[in-house]
């Protein structure tokens, strides 16, 4: 075992400890907080890679480091661990890199904020909260720190707590990726209950005797859980809204890092779901809905961060679909000569190579809009407009990201997107192709909306009393690095180009014990280059004539063309006013309920107990007079009371003593 | 009939009780005072009884009743002490004036 | 025979002087007949072979502790204390619980069988024999015992010489201009009287 597996254990520990430092200590130093942050995170990354490199020049899988936490033995054995394979040092190097940069830029964008210290810690505690979800070996940790990114999501979308919409937001997101943690916490609790272990490759290896229901609920349960996280349809409902936090937040937590934490859940528990395709082909629907749902609503948004936040849940939508769709043949069958346990595989391979690009690339745009939102003042993009020449690097950043995200060759998203698509033809059957054209329309929004935002906020004139100017280089340099990032990250998915550049594809880094190579039809890619350049293409008839008129959003040139849809899209499709139904009429009438119960049976009987305490010492309070005498009569008595039932009970043990 | 242990400690059961009596009934803490050295004293008759009946070649009682003597001794000087101080702040002894501890 | 006599004589004086000492209205004759009973029990020591204790008992309790608490009456009594109630609230049921337990253990003691049975003389050399004990068998509890004393005596002088702290109950002056209250006024004409 190589040495930088031996220091693994430092990539969590050591953001843990600036954000220790941090918030103990330096509270009152708001640049040498931030200082201590970005020094954390940036050996957190050199670190990665030294282990990523290890694992690339073939050290294996290991467990590095086993704390017996609390070990009752067959009661409840619970271990914390830092388990190494190519899935979590892949997403080591998504969340060391995405927060390094993220750390860098903060320091440009919050420069001038009083809560600077506070916002540094925050980011700390949460990258040390992702590098310990990702790290982990077992379900319970997972759990632990799962719990411990929605609470940093939780303080930093809530950033701006004077803020009533910030606050509301923070809320909201909490509860409702609380409502998929129940799932989680209950597949947690069947986990030690059914299997007697937390570990996920042992939770794997009793899969095939468990009973139906068992091996039903259990992925079902985690994929609960996942949803949450993830914002998949219907709990998808938060993401929009956490955009109220800090942009930088935006760009790590709710695009990169923690909203992908279920679709890496989902990878890395993929054989246990593989094992029950039912499940598997509801992950892929519910992927697949996701994917068109979020992004026919981002077709009709007007605040910069919302279209990317929609973009994000679309996306996360894909990298779902990608696992569904891998597993749900199941394991123990056949579909076009590929086994179901290699199609699980591509899946996982899939999935997590999008979310390897997806992070790079939507990282970069979160970054450039807030680059923009910085020099406007705005997030709707109707009041922006002309930037393109006074921004070059943002804006030319900000380009290369939206041709990622729209899936244009040789760009990233183009090689992870293409992927996925494959993957939906080579499985075939009739889900197959449905997911596959629902992934195709997706693409074809994609593509159309990005383009859309990047015409409308960069193009025409800058408005009138607005000086937009490039930002500071902190932040910049974030943006190119990260630009060259969407540019060639997608490249190691694709066997020809990574022989070509002489690496290993990201297939072989992933599953090294595997001969397969991700898929790639030409033909497919073609298609899919193609509905993009449609959606593009559509864009730019619409929008590329960017004119200054254009100040509200009732000027949205596609609002006459769809009429009353585009209100539907502009609502979101009134799914937060479904929730808010169900919430004030169902949820709060149990609630309610539940309340009156609490209240008056389990609190009255609390209360009796009280009052009942509460006559006794009344009762007796009398004998508390303060008066010695009585106090010795008291004694006195008691000593009479002993002696004689002593001598009545047991007369022996008098004169035993005296013997 | 000869006299015996059986007298001594009769006796001494008897003091112990009116001394006892004294502590409970009587108001001023001096009187208190007083009934325990009475109470005192019936345990100094019972040990030097048992010392004298039981084991006579020892003794262990006289050094008991020495060890009683000298607390009895130092237990009267801060008693008294406190009865000082009592009274000058509170112009009085009856113990049931004495509920509060402050000042 | 003698010895019987004698036990019988003290002994009832010592039941009466204790009944006395805790009945009696007047606090000074109370300690007064506190010295006659720790006398009855010294001579009654000196039945129990016990000659250094009753000198001890004589010395000590009578000579220094009661001449103590005498002196501690004297500071504090006023005579017409002996007009007020002596007895507190529980005058009826102590001494019921005290003539209880005064059964009980009797009933007891008389239960058991005391190995009674061959009254060995005692030691000549008893007083040897007590230095011997205090200083090897009981030397800790001899010790512990003297710093006790020791203890008491610097509490005893700490607490009685607090001079500064105010009285709860003021004087009141002569004048009675500071006097607000009743009270006081009543417990200057008990001061008057006095």
């Amino acid at each position: 075992m190589s040495t930088y597996y031996e220091l693994a254990w430092l990539i969590p520990a050591l953001p843990l400890f600036s954000f220790i430092i941090t918030v103990l200590f330096t509270r009152n130093y708001k640049t040498l907080t931030a200082w201590i942050a970005c020094a954390a995170v940036i050996a957190s990354f050199y670190l990665s890679v030294r282990v990523m490199l290890d694992m690339y020049n073939g050290a294996g899988t290991a467990q590095t480091l086993t704390i017996e936490w609390i070990p009752l033995g067959k009661a409840l054995e619970v271990t914390i661990g830092v388990y190494l394979d190519p899935l979590s040092v892949m997403m080591l190097i998504v969340v060391t890199t995405v927060s390094m940069l993220v750390h860098i830029y903060s320091l440009g964008y919050m420069a001038h904020e009083d809560g600077k210290a506070r916002f540094f810690s925050f980011l700390s505690l949460f990258t040390f909260s992702m590098l310990g979800l990702v790290l982990s070996d077992n379900v319970l940790q997972m759990f632990i720190f799962w719990e411990l990114v929605g609470l940093c999501s939780y303080l930093l979308i809530g950033y701006y707590y004077d803020k009533k919409s910030a606050a509301d937001a923070a809320k909201k997101a909490f509860s409702v990726t609380r409502a998929g943690d129940l799932g989680f916490f209950m597949a947690v609790v069947i986990a030690w209950g059914y299997f007697g272990t937390f570990n996920f490759a042992e939770i794997q290896q009793q899969y095939g005797q468990t009973a139906e229901w068992l091996a039903r609920a259990f992925p079902f349960l985690i994929f609960f859980g996942a949803m949450g996280k993830s914002g998949q349809f219907p709990l998808h409902i938060w993401l929009p809204d956490a955009m109220e936090g800090p942009t930088p937040v935006s760009a790590l937590i709710h695009a990169a890092t923690m909203v992908v934490a279920g679709i890496f859940l989902v990878a890395r528990a993929v054989m246990i779901f593989a094992g029950s395709p039912d499940t598997m082909l509801f992950v892929a629907y519910i992927g697949g809905f996701t994917a068109i749902f979020a992004a026919t609503i981002a077709v009709a948004q007007h605040d910069i961060k919302r279209i990317l936040a929609f973009s994000t849940l679309s996306q996360l939508g894909y990298m779902m679909m990608a696992l569904g769709i891998g597993g749900m043949v199941g394991v123990d069958n056949f579909s076009h000569g590929h086994s179901g346990t290699d199609l699980a595989l591509m899946g996982q391979t899939a999935g997590t190579f999008h979310l390897f690009t997806h992070a790079f690339f939507k990282a970069l745009l979160f970054l450039g809009s807030g680059s923009v939102i910085h020099a406007m003042h705005t997030n709707n993009i109707w009041e922006m407009g002309g930037v393109k020449s006074k921004m070059k690097i943002t804006v030319w950043t900000f380009l290369i990201g939206t041709l990622a995200l729209a899936g244009i060759p040789p760009f990233a998203g183009f090689w992870s997107k293409d992927e996925i698509l494959a993957l939906a033809m080579e499985v075939g059957s009739i889900h197959g192709y449905v997911l596959f054209g629902v992934g195709l329309t997706a693409a074809f929004f994609t593509a159309f909306y990005m383009f859309r935002l990047c015409f409308v906020a960069f193009w025409g004139e800058v408005p009138e009393k607005k000086h937009p100017h490039e930002s500071p280089v902190s932040m910049t340099l974030p943006l190119v690095l990260l630009g060259i990032l969407s540019v060639i990250a997608g490249l190691i998915g694709n066997a020809d180009m990574a022989n070509a550049l002489g690496i290993k594809t990201y297939a072989a880094f992933l599953n090294p014990s595997w001969e397969h190579e991700g898929v790639f039809h030409i033909s497919i890619a073609a298609i899919s280059a193609g509905v993009a350049l449609l959606g593009i293409l559509v864009a730019y008839v619409m929008y590329a004539k960017r004119s200054p008129e254009w100040t509200t959003e009732m000027h949205d040139p596609l609002r006459s063309k769809l009429g009353q849809l585009y209100v539907h899209l502009e609502n979101k499709w009134y799914i937060d006013e479904v929730w808010r139904w169900i919430v004030n009429q169902i949820l709060f009438r149990v609630s309610a309920a539940c309340a009156w119960f609490d209240r008056n049976i389990v609190d009255g009987s609390v209360d009796l107990v009280a009052f009942i305490t509460t006559r006794i010492g009344i009762l007796m309070q009398p004998a508390q007079s303060g008066r010695l005498q009585s106090y010795i009569l008291i004694v006195m008595l008691g000593l009479f009371i002993i002696l004689a039932t002593l001598y009545v009970a047991i007369p022996e043990i008098l004169v035993a003593m005296y013997r | 009939m000869e006299i015996g242990l059986y007298h001594y400690l009769t006796l001494s059961v008897i003091l112990f009780a009116i001394g006892m009596t004294g502590v409970l009934i009587r108001r001023s803490v001096l009187s208190m005072l007083l009934s325990i050295e009475i109470l005192f004293n019936s345990i100094n008759l019972a040990a030097l009884a048992f010392n004298r009946f039981l084991y006579p070649a020892t003794v262990t009682g006289h050094v008991f009743v020495i060890f009683i003597i000298t607390i009895a001794a130092a237990e009267a000087a801060v008693a008294l002490a406190i009865v000082m101080i009592v009274y000058k702040n509170f112009r009085s002894l009856e113990v049931e004036g004495l509920t509060s501890l402050k000042r | 025979m003698a010895h019987a006599l004698m036990f019988y004589l003290f002994a009832a004086l010592a039941i009466a002087a204790s009944l006395a000492v805790i009945l009696h209205r007047n606090i000074f004759k109370s300690a007064t007949f506190l010295a006659g009973m720790l006398f009855c029990l010294a001579a009654l020591f000196v039945l129990l072979d016990a000659e250094f204790i009753a000198v001890v008992q004589v010395l000590i309790y009578i000579g220094a502790i009661t001449i103590l608490i005498v002196f501690a009456i004297m500071l504090t009594t006023k005579i017409n204390d002996e007009h007020k109630e002596q007895f507190n609230s529980q005058k009826f049921l102590a001494p019921i619980l005290a003539l209880g337990l005064l059964g009980l253990i009797l009933t007891i003691v008389v239960k058991i069988q005391w190995t009674t049975a061959e009254i060995s003389p005692v030691p000549s050399d008893i007083l040897g024999l007590i230095g011997t004990a205090l200083l090897s068998d009981f030397i800790f509890p001899f010790d512990v015992v003297s710093i006790l004393l020791l203890v008491a005596l610097i509490g005893a002088t700490y607490i009685a010489k607090q001079e500064d702290r105010k009285p709860l109950v003021t004087e009141v002056d002569e004048t009675g201009e500071h006097g607000d209250g009743k009270v006081k006024h009543a417990l200057h004409a008990e001061e008057v009287e006095h």
